[in-house]
């Protein structure tokens, strides 16, 4: 592998070859490389999607259809490079994705310890994570990251309205936990164009059924709220508690153009599926269309 | 029924289309089934776009370097190989060394066959892979052109990728 006439072999290869290149490395080669000089301070920088794994991950570039999309896997082993990521994130997507439409998919593997500390740290991470794409379409957020969103958010208004934003789906989002709750009815709510929203709930029943009597009595949904476009709601892995329920009330009750509402129970929910469904028939639904499905496997 | 055997014959021996495909660098022919050549995308769009003559011309890819992209592109036109025939094959492809292999990405990039695009990659992140960067600079050649204090600066930003690193 010696490079014995010195010439630079690599520096100049056309971009889209170095960013093959760079997204089969591991993602802290990946990031080294830009100390090999200053043509590749930055070249690391444009790959859009970042896949961390257990062995701190990969870099890909888009390989989607579309161009402008960002994705983004989450997957962080270390305290420093959670915060170095969480900035480098943050800086790409302001730098990138401030003016085009664009579609992020998120996810986030933490671990408890992991989670604390960025319990700690106070910011808003809503307004940091989303608040510099008002042009987002699409949202996926895979494991954590509505908990991840969660932290640190304040009440009142929020920073931008997302004006594109049509598809949101948010898995494994806990219902016992109230900021988490909030920050869906806080981008659900600032979506006037939401067409599609898919909620998986988290599947940890015990913990559920133990919070529900959480002091929320509903006060936290905004009474004006409606969703002029919203048509199609997907609920999975649904075990029934207080605040779940809210939650599909909520949006049944504001949704005029409604068409599907599909709810699926958690696997581990079984006798209380019955009452789910006599609660759900007393619900008030502003679209005459909407049709609820109840899915059992 | 006389007939028979010959049209079997047609059936099972159709007339194969080829390609000459011709290094501009050392000018070497290469002819290939139609099939294996349409790999590449860049040719097919040729082909299909009717731009092709009897002969193809291959800009700055050597004789040599296109004897492994058509040996790669014959490998992968063979319906019966074995998904680990393949894995095989294309690992002895890119066993080698440095140079031939930037010359095999740079091809796989303008004859646009994503599958050696990928292996071809790979070869090389793996030939860098936990390499400390003052080897990948020399393996690649690359200049150093930070001054101390710039290259103090970038690593750390991000120090923790720096970690266990001279």
């Amino acid at each position: 592998m010696d490079n014995v006439l010195g010439r630079d072999l690599i520096s100049d290869l056309p971009q889209s070859i170095i960013e093959t290149i760079l997204t089969k490395l591991p993602i802290r080669d990946t990031v080294r490389t830009s100390i090999l000089s200053t043509k590749w301070r930055y070249k690391w920088a444009n790959l859009t999607h970042i896949v961390f794994d257990d062995k701190c991950g990969t870099l890909c570039n888009d390989k989607g259809p579309v161009k402008d999309n960002l994705f983004y896997s989450y997957y962080p082993c270390s305290k420093s490079q959670i915060l170095v990521f969480g900035r480098r994130i943050q800086r790409h997507m302001s730098r990138k994705y401030s003016t085009f439409g664009c579609y992020i998919s998120v996810a986030m593997y933490m671990t408890d310890d992991i989670a604390e500390h960025f319990e700690q740290s106070s910011s808003c991470n809503f307004a940091k994570f989303l608040g510099g794409v008002p042009c987002l379409e699409r949202l996926i957020g895979h494991i954590y990251f509505t908990k991840y969103l969660s932290i640190g958010i304040q009440l009142g208004k929020p920073p931008i309205t997302y004006s594109h934003l049509k598809v949101v789906e948010l898995y494994q989002v806990s219902f016992e936990d109230m900021e988490e709750i909030l920050v869906v009815l806080r981008l659900i709510v600032n979506s006037p164009s939401l067409e599609e929203l898919q909620i998986s709930g988290s599947s940890n029943v015990s913990a559920a059924t133990e919070a529900s009597d959480l002091d929320f009595g509903g006060k936290e949904y905004p009474t004006d709220c409606t969703f002029r476009l919203l048509k199609t709601v997907k609920m999975t892995d649904m075990s029934g508690v207080l605040h779940e329920m809210e939650f599909i009330k909520f949006l049944l009750r504001n949704s005029p153009v409604l068409k599907i509402m599909s709810i699926t129970p958690s696997v581990y929910v079984t006798d209380y599926r019955i009452n789910m469904l006599i609660e759900l028939l007393r619900f008030r639904r502003a679209s005459s269309d909407a049709e609820i499905t109840f899915i059992q496997d | 029924m006389a007939s028979a055997p010959e049209n079997e014959k047609n059936a099972s021996a159709p007339e194969k289309k080829t390609l000459t495909l011709k290094s501009m660098i050392n000018n070497e022919e290469f002819v290939v089934d139609e099939h294996v050549a349409l790999q590449s995308v860049t040719i097919k769009n040729m082909v299909d776009s009717d731009c092709a003559g009897d002969v193809i011309p291959v800009p700055t890819i050597s004789g040599e370097i296109l004897a492994l992209v058509i040996e790669y592109c014959k490998n992968h036109a063979n319906p019966s190989a074995s998904e680990d025939d393949l894995k095989k094959a294309d690992a002895g492809i890119v066993a080698k060394d440095i140079y031939t292999l930037i010359d095999l990405v740079l091809a796989a990039n303008f004859l646009d066959i994503k599958g050696l695009l990928e292996v071809t990659s790979q070869k090389i992140a793996d030939s860098i892979k936990d390499l400390p960067h003052q080897d990948v600079r020399e393996i690649f050649g690359v200049e150093n052109d930070y001054t101390p204090e710039e290259e103090a600066a970038v690593r750390a930003e991000h120090d923790w990728a720096f970690e266990g690193f001279p």
